[in-house]
């Protein structure tokens, strides 16, 4: 699993006018919900991405353009070459309750899509954020999977105009959840967790930390102050092995330096 | 009666840890309750991950190579897993000094184990004013990185690879600080000994051995380019320790200061064997990839029963004992 492999790429699917799908083949894939994979493009360099789908035969990486690298990766087509090694973390999603509630904002949906498929006997909400109508990702996989969609967006182009933990609490209530499962921006997660432990909810949550090795070795992804790694014990964890920690406050970057939430 | 009864109980204890065999290292006058030793650089940048590894079990743990100033190191990816190894290039990558001595005085407070502190300079003076500054933290030790193989491009060929270099480095830090000395050497060299010759006879403590091998490079051959963005990277894991067994043998013959022998350890039987080749401790580190944390205490159970089998008492009885 350690080991690198490079593969084609066999087909790119548009998302959003910033978000594409690079689907790649012949790779077999077996891997938890929420696991993760270090992608290289050769001679660019190499960072750690959630899977948006994945069978026996190929699997699927959704990337946003938001920096350098990943404006790289999105632009990549068919035939082109990646480099992949994984799936990592020890920590994934669980499927927990009968009444589970998805908090998503941006492309946090991407690391839970797979859970909420593989679950669909469930009577899921998603709550759904995004900045604009436009940059709204997977609400059809969503509906296909039965799950009650709550869209919400910045800038009230879509939906509600919220973040997607201020419906949290009535969402709780209106629908007897029992267990909820967070990705995004890690100040709204913070919010998340808040009421989660208020209300005594089990609760998981996706992290991101700047990643070098993503095999537990260079210590770049740690968590104060318990030396969780994102990368190993990670990149999911329960609401109460994050609550007391940096997690919403501080993060390290590229040089090991702490940089404020 | 009550004192009758609580001579025989202590004889019981005293013949009970008599059987056992005391894992317990010294270095330097420093003690260390097992011989196991984190390596600089893997899990050192944060003092929460050292504080854990000292928790799983390791008798000492170092941090990552603190420098005079920030760099962000190599871009990713920088590491790759090879046969029986892997080859990393991180480029010592550092917050900066004020920041890294804040982190190393909280690693000294949380971990319950003697911390080392890894450091780097770019010119000899460096070496002394980076020194100075972490020793200010009190850590059990200070680690003079003249060994990195992955920086050559920017730094130029690492001083442990010249007997003059090196030894200029100790003479500056040894003035520069009090905190027992560890220099840790590169096996890159025609000579281990010469260069641990001098850097004992310039007033280092204590000698770490060895950094990562080579350079080596893997090349990805459907792209034709080297997976690492440095090209080339140290390698480490099982592949080098017979290069390691070797040096730390080499360099026992040489010198009178203690070993932290490492490269390529991953068990008990790895451990032994570089006891017995001169080495008073040893650096755990690609294993904490393929073992898990829990290397350091099984490692520990793992050396345990071989010196029990080898009717060892303590580590005296196998340290240097491959010499005859």
């Amino acid at each position: 699993m350690d080991t690198f492999e490079t593969v084609k790429i066999s087909g790119v699917r548009k998302e959003t006018p910033t978000v594409n799908t690079l689907v790649l083949d012949k790779r077999s894939c077996r891997m938890e919900y929420g696991q993760f994979y270090m992608l290289w493009i050769p001679g660019v360099g190499e960072k750690p991405y959630a899977c948006s789908g994945a069978n026996e035969k190929s699997m699927e990486i959704t990337v946003k353009h938001a920096g350098p690298f990943s404006g790289k990766l999105q632009n990549l087509k068919k035939g082109d070459l990646i480099g992949i090694r994984g799936p990592y973390g020890k920590g994934y999603f669980t499927p927990k309750g009968k009444n589970p509630c998805y908090v998503a904002g941006g492309l946090g949906i991407v690391p839970m899509i797979s859970l909420l498929e593989g679950t669909k006997g469930k009577k899921a909400t998603v709550i759904l954020g995004a900045k604009t109508k436009e940059e709204i990702i997977f609400a059809d996989r969503i509906k296909k999977t039965g799950a009650d969609i709550r869209i919400v967006t910045d800038d009230g182009s879509a939906g509600i105009k919220a973040f997607p933990h201020q419906l949290l609490s009535g969402v709780i209530k209106e629908k007897k959840i029992d267990s909820v499962y967070c990705c995004g921006p890690e100040a709204m997660m913070r919010e998340v967790l808040k009421i989660v432990s208020e209300k005594k909810i089990p609760a998981q949550f996706s992290l991101e930390r700047y990643m070098k090795c993503g095999i537990g070795l260079c210590g770049s992804c740690a968590l104060d102050p318990s030396g969780l790694l994102v990368c190993k014990d990670g990149p999911v964890f329960d609401a109460e092995r994050i609550k007391d920690s940096e997690f919403g406050s501080y993060k390290r970057d590229s040089a090991g330096s702490k940089t404020r939430i | 009666m009550m004192s009758c009864l609580f001579c025989y109980l202590l004889l019981i204890v005293i013949l009970f840890i008599d059987k056992m065999v005391d894992l317990s290292a010294s270095l330097s006058g420093v003690k260390f309750g097992n011989p196991t030793v984190l390596p600089a650089g893997i899990l050192g940048v944060a003092a929460s991950s050292l504080a854990r590894i000292a928790s799983a079990g390791a008798g000492a743990v170092t941090t990552k190579s603190v420098g005079p100033e920030r760099r962000e190191g190599h871009k990713n990816p920088v590491v790759v897993a090879v046969d029986n190894g892997l080859l990393n290039a991180v480029g010592l990558s550092c917050p900066g000094l004020d920041e890294s001595v804040e982190e190393l005085k909280k690693a000294v407070r949380a971990a319950h184990v003697p911390v080392i502190a890894s450091f780097y300079g770019r010119t000899v003076e460096e070496f002394g004013l980076v020194a100075e500054r972490i020793s200010a933290a009190k850590p059990a030790f200070i680690e003079a990185n003249i060994s990195c193989p992955n920086i050559e491009d920017e730094y130029g060929k690492p001083f442990g690879t010249s007997c003059e270099l090196a030894a200029r480095v100790v003479a500056v830090v040894k003035d520069m600080s009090r905190v027992p000395l560890i220099v840790k050497l590169t096996p890159n060299v025609s000579d281990i000994k010469n260069i641990a010759l001098s850097v004992e006879e310039a007033g280092a403590d204590c000698i770490a051995a060895v950094n990562t091998v080579g350079p080596g490079m893997y090349i990805d051959v459907l792209s034709a380019k080297p997976v690492l963005s440095n090209r080339a990277g140290g390698l480490s894991g099982p592949a080098i320790r017979p290069i390691a067994v070797r040096c730390v043998y080499d360099i026992y013959e040489a010198v009178d200061i203690p070993i932290i022998g490492m490269g390529g350890i991953s068990s008990g039987r790895d451990a032994a064997e570089m006891l017995l080749a001169g080495a008073s401790a040893v650096g755990i580190g690609t294993a904490v990839w393929t073992r898990g944390d829990g290397v350091f205490k099984e490692v520990c159970a793992e050396l345990g029963k071989i010196m029990e089998e080898r009717g060892d008492r303590s580590l005296k009885d196998l340290i240097g004992k491959a010499h005859c």
